[in-house]
């Protein structure tokens, strides 16, 4: 009796380790199960495109991986929606206009979307732009004139420059 | 969109049954070599028809069918014409294709009229970049062959990569410039159809309006003909091509295997039936918003798009029309590098008492190294292929003006030549690290072109254009 007195706590603090163990060990997947992060540029975007990646932290299959977009943090105004090609958790996305996007992805098989990234579009400015596509029309005018000028030249046999 | 258009088997059956026709065709093409200048400039003999396709279809490459619906996604309508300009490349070389044929009429390769014209200083700049833009051009290739049939079936990228390179190793080295050429001329062909075809499924499926709707309304900026980065791509992209083929190999090689007289219209004739396919396959790419299509990389979206439009058909025919652009481009250049490592510094360096036979052998040794270092290459998958590309554009860009003075003008030094290849490099690579890959030809052309510029004005002396005219090749 004395012997079965002291087995009866041990057998149940036995059970009560296990069983802790077991939750412990099994609290951490349902968790990251449920879990997409996302993650984006970094740097201030110039060129209106960029490349934004899912990552699953069990590694599991995500089903129908769409990406949300909205120039609000809350997303409670003009939500774009963009779907991922097959399997892949990278989308190239393209055509920003200058302002701050806010992006997160949701998956069919998980509940909770990922967190929210925010990508800021401030496109080069114009004069810039322009700038360097007259001295590149410039550039582009002067080779042609030369290279005809030369080839007539050449046509026309002659022989010194 | 979660699916695939091909099964992997589906895929992998049209890359052998593809592989197994070409290298045959090649094969059966390389019987009538006997000499090295017939591997190398197929007896220098090539005609009209061949010799337009050949220049077309060279220049449908990877960056038609891959990169201009990528720069499309990315630049917009920009990025679409802005491509096309890439045509001028050939159209201006026309006149100096003419040249070339003139003053080195038993000429080999590019490298050749540098050491001939410039010297051996100005040779080992114009070298090293041939070499960077080779193994660019290469390994954008062999990458855009896996990002192909990753794209369609979803098959791991490096099978695909490396059965391409296997596949057209395979027939170059059986049939050297012939093959080269031949197969360029039923690739001409393939491409030409299949474009139009995709094109023409995508307008009666998707429309023009509701493309045009789409785009409008969630990207407008792919419509904004003042989109600046787009603008300042536009000359870039100009200058990069006219780089590219004014300095590469490719393009001299074949210019000295055509028929005396055909040069000129061939590559007329090339350019214009060129200039309408990046229109054709970047507005591939402003269909993709409409259709819900956003790839995990930019440069998957020409394939990934058609294939969406005609199911499994459209999947095949984009399948095969990519498949020769790429085959008929990484031919010719595995062909054309090959010729420059061989001539230039095996024949004329290191063993300049070779004999036609060991060159013949040195060349194919040289095709199989070229393809075992592209494919090492290959294996990480370094970057987008049109920020590799463009990379590269730091240094062509560079040789434009040497490359023009040099055939036409007595007055640029070598001096001037090495120093203004080296300086609009260096400045181009500035560029691209500091701005963006849109502008870096643009720096390096005119850097180049100012110290060009410099050097015939103080130029001291004039070359003699009977240099050129080396003995024994």
């Amino acid at each position: 009796m004395v012997s079965l007195k002291t087995r009866q706590p041990g057998i149940a603090k036995c059970v009560v380790t296990l069983l802790s163990l077991c939750l412990l060990l099994l609290l951490p997947r349902l968790v990251s199960a449920q879990s997409l992060t996302l993650s984006g540029p970094e740097d201030t975007v110039r060129e209106g495109y960029f490349t934004v990646s899912v990552s699953e932290s069990n590694s599991e299959v995500v089903k129908n991986l769409v990406i949300e977009s909205s120039t609000s943090a809350g997303f409670d105004q003009a939500v774009t929606h963009f779907p991922a090609l097959g399997d892949f958790k990278q989308l190239s996305l393209t055509g920003f206009s200058n302002g701050t996007y806010y992006l997160r992805a949701r998956a069919d098989n998980i509940e909770a979307p990922s967190n929210v990234i925010q990508v800021k579009v401030n496109h080069y400015p114009l004069w810039q732009a322009l700038g360097l596509f007259f001295v590149g029309l410039l550039l582009f005018i002067v080779l042609v004139v030369v290279l005809l000028t030369f080839h007539r030249r050449v046509q026309r046999g002659a022989t010194h420059d | 969109m979660t699916e695939f258009a091909l099964d992997t088997s589906v895929g992998l059956t049209i890359v052998v049954l593809f592989g197994i026709f070409w290298v045959v065709f090649g094969f059966w093409l390389g019987r009538k070599n006997k000499t090295h200048e017939d591997f190398a400039l197929a007896g220098r003999n090539v005609g009209f028809a061949f010799a337009a396709a050949t220049a077309m279809a060279t220049w449908v490459t990877s960056n038609t069918t891959l990169v201009a619906p990528q720069l499309t996604y990315q630049f917009g309508i920009w990025g679409m014409i802005g491509y096309s300009f890439a045509a001028l490349g050939l159209l201006l070389f026309a006149p100096m294709a003419k040249r070339i044929k003139k003053l080195l009429p038993n000429g080999y390769t590019s490298g050749d009229f540098v050491r001939l014209r410039y010297g051996q200083a100005a040779w080992w700049v114009f070298i090293i970049i041939s070499v960077v833009y080779a193994f660019g051009w290469l390994i954008s290739l062999g990458m855009a062959g896996g990002i192909l049939l990753e794209s369609l079936s979803g098959l791991d990228y490096h099978i695909g990569m490396t059965a391409i390179l296997i596949i057209c190793v395979g027939y170059t080295l059986f049939g050297g410039m012939r093959a080269v050429i031949a197969t360029d001329f039923i690739q001409a062909l393939i491409i030409i159809v299949g474009i139009s075809a995709i094109a023409f499924w995508l307008i009666n499926n998707v429309g023009l309006d509701s493309i045009h709707q789409n785009l409008s309304a969630e990207h407008p900026q792919l419509l904004d003909l003042l989109f600046p980065a787009a603008v300042m791509f536009l000359f870039n992209n100009i200058f990069f091509g006219l780089g590219e083929i004014f300095h590469s190999n490719v393009w001299w090689s074949r210019a000295l295997s055509f028929k005396q007289g055909v040069a000129y219209k061939a590559y007329l004739t090339g350019g214009l039936m060129w200039l309408p396919i990046p229109i054709v396959t970047g507005f591939i790419a402003l269909a993709a918003p409409q259709l819900g299509i956003f790839p995990p990389s930019a440069d998957m979206i020409g394939p990934t798009v058609a294939a969406a439009v005609r199911g499994t058909t459209g999947a095949v025919l984009v399948f095969i029309v990519i498949f020769s652009a790429l085959a008929s481009s990484l031919d010719s250049l595995l062909a054309a590098t090959s010729d420059l490592v061989t001539q230039d510094l095996f024949h004329k360096k290191l063993c300049p008492n070779a004999s036609d036979k060991s060159l013949l052998r040195f060349n194919r040794y040289c095709i199989l190294g070229l393809g075992v270092m592209t494919w090492l290459f290959c294996l990480p998958r370094i970057a987008t292929l049109g920020a590799l590309l463009n990379f590269a554009g730091a240094f062509v860009a560079s040789t434009i003006w040497p490359i023009v003075l040099g055939l036409y003008s007595r007055r640029l030094s070598g001096g001037y030549a090495a120093l203004a290849m080296a300086a609009g490099t260096g400045l181009g690579l500035v560029g691209y690290f500091m701005v963006g890959f849109y502008v870096a030809a643009l720096i390096s052309c005119a850097v180049s072109g100012l110290i060009c510029a410099l050097g015939v004005w103080r130029a001291q002396s004039l070359f003699d254009w009977q240099q050129l005219n080396e003995e024994g090749g």
